[in-house]
């Protein structure tokens, strides 16, 4: 049995969990490679010589045999011993453990070759799915498989500008969105079934890079908006303290429009100033819900009259909308198919 | 009114003419696009190589037109540009000297009925002076490099 355990997300604050990480650096998940679960373990005799009763919280599988070795992880110390006698959910092993201990994994050797695969999905332009690749990873000693997936989703990655510069907000898929992984067992003579493939695990990649010192390590937590965060506000994305819009010339801010803002209506808004500070106009546009789960680019308003100097542009919660979501479902190895959107639901 | 979910991000407003226009628009570290419009005076070079020649055989010494054949040259263009700015602005100018994606709009008074064309230039490398810290305004100068000129080789 394999199960992860450790997630490629950051509580940037407590109960906001922010899934988007810089794809230029790792993103890992953890498991740990668990054959047989164990209840406790004891120090006992076995006829004349000192031994480990290892109990399992079930039936061992059919190949814990006698003879050969396991490797079992328990109260902190990972241990080679050999099966002498299987009785229940009792296995009897030659003594390495000194002392009892409580909980624990126990791994046979008789996996010959074990790995874990992990098939990598991305979503393209049209909300599509498709696979990204397949990654092999061998556990450590102590059963943890660390499974580090930026390599693979690097790959799908474009560094240029595909915005025309037409719409109020667009998503990118190939600056940043979502990726889903599902993993499977594989030793000699075995391959298991792949893991189901949920969109409630899907997290998020985003073309960056983060630097040294900065917060939320490899986590893009600083730009991830969220519901209720309010007076806590995330960040857009920009080189610039204070970009500068030049009239008459393609502008663009970037945000992450997080999959935690689905199903509400977000609009943009906008305050303009004239050289006094005062504010000349303001305006409230909506933008289009159905680019969410995906970084985005925000057009301003621009055709500004020649006394705003300066704009002060932010997205705001304006209340429940059509819930556009993706339509989940399994994707059949080499099926690419697009799912068609929801109809809204007009609430 | 809504519930405010990101920063009340300020945009300078830029109305003016602007003669000589370069429009940048680059890559940034967050996987952002930042853009800059450097004006006035550039300065356009040429820079060529030579690839190679060979001696031709020589029978008819009247008529021979040189007694070395080039199989080809190389050349690329690049513009040499700058800017006086706020230093506050010169911190994100200086992002684009990094960039590994750097676009010049081509089509600045067409983009809007048909859609904008970038041709990707490279910014030179090298060390670059951006500001002293007693400064408020500051100049900055750097080179971009256009895509090679496509020449016909022996």
């Amino acid at each position: 049995m394999f199960i992860l355990n450790e997630f490629p997300s950051v509580n940037v604050s407590a109960g906001f969990e922010s899934r988007w990480n810089a794809v230029h650096q790792s993103i890992i998940y953890k498991g740990t490679r668990t054959d047989a679960t164990v209840l406790n373990i004891a120090v006992t005799m076995f006829g004349s010589i000192q031994a480990n009763r290892v109990t399992l919280t079930a039936i061992p599988p059919s190949d814990f045999t006698i003879g050969s070795t396991l490797t079992v992880v328990s109260g902190g110390k990972v241990n080679t011993v050999t099966i002498l006698s299987i009785s229940g959910n009792n296995v009897f092993t030659t003594r390495a453990f000194m002392f009892p201990t409580v909980g624990g994994l126990a791994n046979t050797s008789n996996r010959k070759n074990y790995y874990v695969q992990t098939k990598i999905w991305g979503v393209d332009q049209n909300n599509t799915y498709f696979e990204v690749g397949l990654m092999d990873t061998k556990p450590l000693a102590n059963g943890v498989v660390q499974l580090n997936v930026n390599g693979f989703l690097k790959t799908i990655t474009e560094f240029t500008d595909i915005f025309q510069y037409n719409q109020i907000n667009k998503k990118i898929a190939r600056s940043g969105g979502r990726f889903v992984i599902q993993t499977r067992e594989v030793w000699k003579n075995y391959e298991g079934a792949f893991s189901a493939f949920s969109e409630n695990n899907a997290f998020f990649w985003v073309n960056g890079a983060k630097q040294i010192k900065e917060t939320f390590n490899f986590n893009m937590g600083v730009w991830v908006p969220f519901q209720n965060y309010f007076p806590k506000v995330a960040n857009f994305i920009s080189a610039f303290e204070k970009p500068t819009y030049f009239d008459g010339y393609p502008f663009s801010l970037t945000f992450i429009y997080s999959e935690k803002l689905a199903g509400r209506q977000i609009a943009r808004v906008e305050d303009r100033f004239n050289l006094n500070g005062g504010v000349v106009s303001n305006a409230t546009n909506n933008l289009i819900t159905d680019q969410n789960s995906s970084i985005n680019r925000l057009m301003i308003a621009g055709g500004y009259s020649s006394n705003i100097v300066e704009a002060d542009v932010w997205l705001e919660d304006v209340g429940v909308g059509v819930i556009n979501i993706f339509a989940g479902g399994y994707v059949a190895p080499g099926y690419g198919k697009t799912y068609p959107e929801l109809k809204p639901i007009k609430l | 009114m809504g519930v405010r979910l990101t920063e009340k991000k300020r945009i300078k407003i830029d109305n003016g003419c602007h003669v000589s226009p370069i429009y940048l628009n680059w890559l940034g570290t967050g996987g952002e696009r930042n853009y800059w419009l450097f004006d006035y005076l550039q300065t356009h070079n040429i820079n060529t190589s030579v690839v190679g020649n060979f001696q031709p055989y020589i029978t008819d010494n009247t008529n021979a037109e040189s007694y070395l054949i080039e199989i080809g040259r190389g050349a690329f263009k690049t513009i040499v540009c700058g800017a006086y700015v706020d230093i506050e602005d010169v911190e994100g100018i200086k992002t684009m000297l990094y960039s590994p994606n750097v676009l010049l709009l081509l089509n600045p008074t067409t983009w809007q009925t048909e859609s904008p064309k970038w041709l990707g230039v490279k910014p030179l490398p090298g060390s670059f002076k951006l500001y002293d810290t007693d400064q408020k305004k500051t100049e900055i100068q750097f080179t971009l490099e256009f895509p090679e000129i496509n020449i016909q080789q022996l």
